[in-house]
């Protein structure tokens, strides 16, 4: 049950990722890639780590992607004439790295005869992110938090007409 | 393993059922409350044999109606985005109820269940994520239709929407901070019982600020009255469904009503104390001349949902009241009611409760 | 293990400063200046850098932030040279930016967050702390650099660092998540166990290892990722120059030697052929682009990424030489950098005007303060005695050559005469050329004076008297957690 679970939303967030890359129109393209975090989203579920899942949803899907999907419609951005897929030149070269490095991760990942690690208990819920988050990586926590503040401060500041 | 799959399938089609037959009534209702609050007569002409009942059939003559209109779509716009929205638009609506409980656990053929669909102990985190997934039904529909009033209201709605939701999110800390967990269950469970021996421990006595906020915001995600500038007919005709007709339409509508449904449910459960029984189960309901009730079995988790249908139907009513209240606000008030008046406030709020928390929990 | 928030309070009083300037950013009118603000960021610089240097004296190694934070005797020299950094910037800051428009008291809130970002650069104790300091530095340069929005190139030298920066920031992440994945932790201690030759994650480890250095190198603007300097110094308010050309050279030099001697022994044979190759590219890609400009922002830009590769070879000499001569260069490139932007501040006219050498012509003779002092800061930058950039440089050679690498010394050497050819330029300019305008707009400005003052007595001073600011920096190094045997006696 689990597993057929796990290969559905897989294909679904993999393809929903080539749907991404390979769709000319930009609109179409941010769909498809909610589309890949919702099917992230689902796999994490599985993993019984409901708050992770439910944070993709929240920040990626529901923040990240509308405010894309925002800018594209008020920027009216036209169909981006591409040219057609054809190897050579830079894109050989990403072909060729991506396969390399696809299959370098799949030997480091894929199921050995150890088989994969057993989550640990609590894994993704609440807690187990939210004590290490405000007692270890409370530093990394604020620091991220005055990166953010600068990003709000900048863009008004070099956004506004008149400051 | 067939009666877990059962109990679930129950689960599900209840709550379908309940959230889709209350939206359809709302429809009537709608009609009937503003023909009230405007002294006319309202909806009564539909009839069935000569038979009106005070207008209840129109619902059912408005999906006549709507399924048998042309289905139409655009000829330069997003075909599979135009028919995709309206879907978009109402799933998160009908999911989010997937975490709301309807009763206290029960016990049914030798099992505890839970009275809502599913277990996610980040509840109300959910329910804020799978809502701000409905955000996308009206921009892709306003932007699939190629209308340039449809993207306009497109536009207004998907800035109208995060805006609220930054503040949406962000009024419930203080209710999550004061119950210390994001389980809804566990926060209705802990509004159980009374301060003085009559004042119901619900959330809105030690959260007022906090609920008034959320309800703000929450009806400004619901995208009507004072907030319907996506809609906007006297200025942008229809706005993100200009271009829509028949059950796409209808869908458009329909996810209006179950997110009231939504926001009237959340209210009640978040800070109204949501299936919580007014009486002591333990100790039974004291009537005078009538001696001691006990409630006992079934009867509790049946009047759990009784009390539950009660409030939201209460919130039901008062939204309408608003919305055929208050007149359309201008679209930079809405922008700065939000960002300058209900996220300071709204900040504050969370500020003041951790402070208080921390105090009163040392 | 716990807080210990006050190992931190400088890094905090900053934090808060800030967000107390952009918030009176909030309320200030248009067409005014924040005086207050900017008295306020001065003094409280000035407390901080007092504070700084009373407790860069302390022994010993302390953590704070559950081991995210190391506070040692070099980050505290690091601090103190950032803080007069930042310091000698706010002094020249006021009359530039009324003079451009754009004073603001949101620049002070910037300025300062930068800091901060810095402060925890060089104070990392772990790679998340590192890379977050990185992001916090340079996310309010990312928006200082493009303030100036009605001239031209600034937005551009904004939008150019911007897309850069953080295409690096992806790469220096991608990095760390491979030593994360080979090591299982971003601890600047775990680095120790890091082996590229006899480890199974050998290959993760060495890719992981290159892609951070990238990411840092970037940062300190070094080749063969120096490509961005001119533009960007060129285009940013010019206070900005000099606040990006000594203390982010500072903050990346600190979080490479805090990389680079976490490392373990055996790896620097294999590291030091690919730094050396750098340094060497790095010198003469600073010195040889210099020979071409004729606008001083930019000459100063590429003359900066020579610095950068001085310093490259006092780092790589891996010995106690070559580290008190990279700190005793970086506190030299400080005054003699800032001082040469704040002259070029004083010559300067509103909308970048008044900035090529053809511009400066004469104006020796007629400003002698102002030109005086520019020789000063020049002969510094040459290495000429006695000013401070002379120890230093002599500092860096001479660790190269008693690290046996007499090769790179003699380009080091090499470069510094190739560098004659447009500091002399300049000079000759200033001095030996009749005045090319008619009319001469007198240099404003009394902030950036007090800046240049400041800066030529400190060369001065610092060329003079040595041995105790190096004594000082011997300590530095030997009571920080980069000593070995100190990690495995941290509590």
């Amino acid at each position: 049950m689990q597993a057929v679970f796990f290969w559905l939303f897989s294909a679904l967030a993999v393809g929903c990722a080539l749907g991404v890359v390979f769709k000319k129109n930009p609109v179409v393209s941010a769909v498809f890639l909610m589309g890949s975090m919702l099917a992230l989203a689902c796999l994490f579920l599985l993993l019984d780590a409901h708050f992770i899942a439910v944070i993709q949803v929240l920040v990626y899907a529901g923040a990240v992607m509308v405010l894309f999907s925002f800018i594209i419609m008020i920027l009216n951005l036209p169909q981006e004439e591409l040219p057609p897929l054809a190897l050579g030149g830079t894109r050989a070269w990403g072909v060729a790295f991506g396969a390399v490095a696809l299959l370098f991760l799949a030997g480091k990942f894929f199921p050995t005869k150890e088989g994969f690690m057993p989550t640990s208990r609590g894994f993704g819920d609440v807690r187990s992110i939210a004590v290490p988050l405000f007692r270890e990586y409370a530093l990394a926590f604020e620091l991220t938090s005055l990166v953010l503040l600068v990003g709000i401060v900048g863009a008004v500041l070099l956004a506004k007409r008149k400051v | 393993m067939w009666i877990d799959l059962l109990i679930v399938t129950c689960k599900v089609l209840f709550m379908f059922l309940f959230v889709l037959g209350i939206a359809g009534i709302l429809t009537w209702v709608e009609r009937k409350q503003s023909a009230v609050l405007q002294d006319r007569i309202g909806a009564n002409r539909a009839s069935i044999f000569g038979v009106r009942m005070i207008g209840l059939f129109h619902p059912i003559a408005d999906a006549l109606k709507l399924f048998t209109k042309e289905d139409f779509v655009p000829l330069h716009g997003h075909r599979v985005l135009f028919v995709l929205s309206p879907a978009l638009a109402i799933v998160p609506a009908l999911m989010t109820f997937a975490v709301i409980p309807f009763g206290d656990n029960v016990h049914v053929l030798g099992r505890e269940v839970s009275l809502r669909v599913s277990d996610i102990n980040a509840g109300v985190v959910l329910v804020f994520a799978i809502a701000s997934l409905s955000v996308y039904g009206i921009t892709l529909a306003g932007w699939a239709s190629d209308n340039r009033y449809s993207l306009l209201g497109a536009l207004r709605g998907a800035a109208q929407m995060f805006s609220y939701e930054v503040v949406l999110g962000l009024s419930v800390i203080g209710i999550l901070l004061v119950y210390g967990t994001l389980d809804l269950n566990e926060i209705v469970r802990a509004q159980g019982g009374y301060w003085l021996g009559f004042i119901p421990r619900w959330g809105v006595f030690v959260q007022p600020v906090g609920f008034l906020l959320y309800f703000t915001a929450a009806f400004a995600e619901t995208k009507r009255m004072p907030f319907d500038l996506p809609e906007g007919e006297s200025e942008i005709v229809a706005g993100y469904f200009t271009e829509y007709s028949g059950m796409k339409y209808a869908a458009f509508l329909f996810s209006e009503f179950c997110e009231m449904v939504l926001v009237a449910g959340l209210s009640a459960t978040l800070f109204f104390g949501g299936w919580q029984l007014p009486v002591d189960v333990a100790r039974g309901l004291a009537l005078p001349l009538v001696g001691v009730v006990h409630i006992s079995g079934l009867w509790v988790p049946l009047l759990q949902l009784l009390t539950f249908c009660l409030k939201v139907v209460i919130f039901l009513w008062l939204l309408m009241q608003i919305r055929w209240t208050l007149p359309r606000f201008r679209y930079d008030q809405v922008m700065s009611l939000c960002w300058k008046v209900l996220l300071p406030l709204v900040l504050l709020n969370i500020a003041v409760t951790a402070v208080a928390v921390l105090a009163v929990k040392g | 293990m716990d807080f210990r928030v006050g190992l931190v309070a400088v890094e905090v009083a900053l934090s808060l400063l800030a967000l107390l300037f952009i918030l009176l950013g909030a309320w200030q009118r248009p067409n005014t200046s924040p005086t207050g603000a900017w008295a306020v960021a001065v003094l409280a610089l000035i407390a901080l850098g007092g504070f700084s240097l009373s407790s860069s004296g302390i022994d010993g190694v302390a953590r704070s932030f559950y081991g995210l934070v190391v506070s040692d005797r070099l980050g505290a020299f690091l601090g103190l040279f950032s803080l007069i950094s930042g310091l000698l910037v706010l002094f020249m800051s006021p009359a530039y930016l009324s003079r451009e428009g754009i004073h603001k008291a949101e620049y002070y809130g910037l300025v300062f967050l930068s800091l901060v970002g810095g402060f925890f650069m060089f104070k990392a104790a772990s790679l998340l702390t590192l890379f977050l300091g990185l992001e916090v530095l340079s996310m309010p340069l990312y928006v200082l650099c493009g303030l100036k929005r009605n001239f031209g190139k600034s937005p551009e030298a904004g939008l150019k660092y911007f897309y850069l920066g953080a295409f690096f920031s992806a790469v220096m992440l991608y990095g760390i998540s491979f030593l994360y994945g080979a090591l299982g932790t971003v601890n600047l201690e775990g680095l120790a166990a890091l082996a590229i030759s006899s480890n199974r994650h050998g290959l993760m480890c060495a890719f992981g290892l290159a892609l951070l250095l990238c990411g840092l190198a970037f940062k300190a603007g070094l080749a063969p990722f120096h490509a961005w300097v001119p533009d960007v110094y060129e285009g940013a308010p010019t206070t900005i120059t000099a606040f990006m050309a000594t203390f982010v050279k500072v903050a990346a030099f600190g979080a490479l030697i805090r990389i680079l001697f976490s490392l373990p022994p055996d790896i620097l044979p294999v590291l030091k052929p690919f730094g050396w190759l750098v340094a060497v590219l790095t010198m003469f890609a600073g010195n040889l682009g210099a020979l071409y400009q004729t606008n001083i922002k930019r000459l100063l830009a590429f003359s900066s990424i020579a610095h950068a590769g001085y310093l490259l070879v006092g780092l790589l000499s891996f010995n106690a030489l070559g580290q008190q001569g990279v700190l005793y260069y970086l506190l030299a490139y400080t005054f003699m950098n800032v001082g040469a932007f704040a002259v070029v501040i004083a010559f300067g006219q509103r909308g970048e005007e008044n900035v090529t050498l053809d511009d400066l012509r004469g104006m020796g003779l007629r400003h002698p303060f102002l030109g005086v002092a520019m020789a000063l800061f020049i002969l510094s930058m040459i290495g000429i005695p006695p000013t401070a950039g002379f120890v230093g440089k002599y500092y860096l050679f001479a660790a190269a050559l008693s690290a046996g690498m007499p090769v790179l010394a003699v380009i080091g050497v090499l470069n510094s005469v190739i560098s004659l050819g447009y500091y002399l330029r300049v000079l000759v300019a200033l001095f030996m050329m009749p005045e090319a305008r008619a009319v001469i707009i007198p240099p404003k400005g009394f902030g950036a004076k007090v800046a240049v003052a400041a800066c030529a007595v400190l060369v001065l001073w610092f060329g003079c008297f040595v041995s105790s600011p190096i004594a000082a920096f011997q300590g530095a190094f030997s009571q920080s957690m980069l000593q070995p045997g100190t990690i495995a006696r941290l509590p």
